[in-house]
């Protein structure tokens, strides 16, 4: 799966069930400080990666950093699906 | 933001965020924190702090832990009692750590009646179970008790009070302990143990712990005997209201056979220390029949007999949903908890029956 799949994932979640403007689901967008993702938005998307990628969340990961931006998902899911792949 | 545990180090900065987010009715006492947040059964404290970078607590998850069967398995379940985020941390989503902790690094995390901004976390990771749901149980003993009825709800309290007659009076005996279970106990919770799979262990420890050493809240144990069997333990809290006395039956332990004689015993017993009226919340089904039999009427929140307070201290009736949640490893894992005829909660466990701030006033506790 390459980068471009994984954000255009990530997108349609956030369109279709967090409700998000498209028009700002830029790959740099600060996802917390624009309010796009709140708790629950987290935990949504946490719940999304894990069932949609087949990969597992460990609590550490869940770091603001980590789910900031378009991009440091992608960041996080990245190596999780090379490792399941090896 | 860093996730640590609660520790003796943190405890004066958790206490000063609870004292501004916790809500005005929350207890402060060192003796209510170290009673229910640091029981004899944990080595250190359920609770995790959200710091930010500045060393400041900007949330709180804090959990009451007790001992629980799950299966053959004897665990730990830990209920949010509660959980609190600063509004600079809830506008970053820092909270999502707190809720993933828990759900991902315990056993077996449980949610009772959530509200508006927690169901839909709970529900997120939870398995909500199917049909079983925290009910509310209620028997009329007095057509007074339309005096604390909203309008809406006085024809159904002044129908409830007429119900006298259910069925053959039951045959057991009540003695009340305050001070202790009788010795018999023991044998009666491992009698009713045996058929549950998923419950609060109730045993003499654990009762002992949750309603005689509480602080702050008076209970009344009263066992029900059947010559020198014991047959059942209940759990009573009477509260004097300028309205009248209200009863709720906190918990009750008993075999399912004998369920219908406990608990028509427990309605006449009531009936005649002049409560207005008699409540019991309660997971899972395993009494239904029996409650019924004996005059109880389910009165959940969308009935009209549940329009009657469920607070007594004041009174007041504030809205419930009565979902029921569980979340964390062991619930994720096993199937076979979720049976409402085996699963057992009652109003005691978690924090659902705690003190209020007119309880506090009552015996001038400072806040």
């Amino acid at each position: 799966m390459t980068r471009d799949h994984i954000i255009l994932e990530f997108k349609t979640f956030l369109i279709d069930i967090i409700g998000a403007d498209e028009t700002l689901l830029t790959v740099d967008r600060d996802l917390l400080e624009s309010n796009i993702l709140d708790s629950y938005g987290i935990l949504s998307m946490t719940v999304f990666m894990e069932e949609k990628f087949g990969i597992t969340i460990i609590p550490e990961e869940m770091t603001l950093e980590n789910y900031r931006s378009l991009a440091n998902l992608t960041d996080l899911v990245l190596p999780k699906l090379a490792d399941k792949e090896a | 933001m860093n996730l640590l545990p609660l520790s003796d180090e943190l405890l004066p900065a958790v206490q000063a965020f609870a004292r501004e987010n916790f809500g005005r009715n929350f207890i402060l006492e060192p003796q209510f924190w170290k009673h229910w947040y640091h029981p004899p059964w944990s080595d250190s404290w359920n609770g995790r702090v959200l710091i930010d970078d500045n060393d400041q607590v900007q949330g709180v998850a804090m959990l009451v832990v007790v001992p629980a069967k799950f299966g053959n398995k004897n665990a730990h379940v830990a209920w949010f009692a509660p959980v609190a985020v600063s509004q600079k941390a809830q506008k970053v989503g820092a909270g999502a750590q707190l809720f993933f902790w828990a759900f991902r690094s315990l056993p077996l995390v449980g949610g009772i009646s959530t509200n508006d901004l927690s169901a839909p976390i709970s529900k997120l990771f939870g398995k909500r179970i199917g049909g079983i749901r925290m009910n509310r149980f209620i028997s009329v003993h007095s057509a007074d008790a339309k005096q604390i009825a909203p309008e809406a709800s006085m024809v159904a309290v002044a129908n409830a009070a007429k119900t006298k007659d259910v069925g053959p009076h039951s045959p057991l005996k009540a003695d009340w302990h305050d001070k202790s279970l009788p010795d018999d106990y023991d044998d009666l919770w491992r009698r009713v143990r045996k058929n549950l799979d998923f419950t609060t262990d109730r045993t003499r420890d654990y009762m002992t712990w949750r309603y005689i050493d509480t602080p702050f809240q008076d209970y009344r144990l009263l066992s029900l005997r059947a010559k020198d069997n014991l047959k059942g333990m209940a759990v009573v809290r009477l509260q004097d209201t300028p309205q009248g006395q209200i009863c709720r039956i906190v918990d009750v332990v008993a075999a399912n056979k004998d369920a219908t004689d406990v608990w028509r015993r427990l309605r006449v017993l009531l009936a005649e220390f002049g409560a207005l009226y008699t409540d019991f919340f309660v997971i899972g089904n395993r009494f239904d029949s029996a409650l019924e039999e004996a005059g109880f009427h389910l009165a959940n929140e969308d009935s009209a007999l549940g329009g009657l307070p469920h607070l007594f201290a004041p009174m007041e009736h504030r809205g419930w949903n009565g979902d029921f949640y569980m979340a964390g490893s062991l619930a994720k894992e096993n199937d076979f908890w979720r049976d409402g005829e085996t699963v057992f909660f009652s109003k005691g466990d978690a924090d659902r029956d705690w003190p209020t701030q007119y309880d506090l006033d009552q015996r001038a506790i400072p806040v």
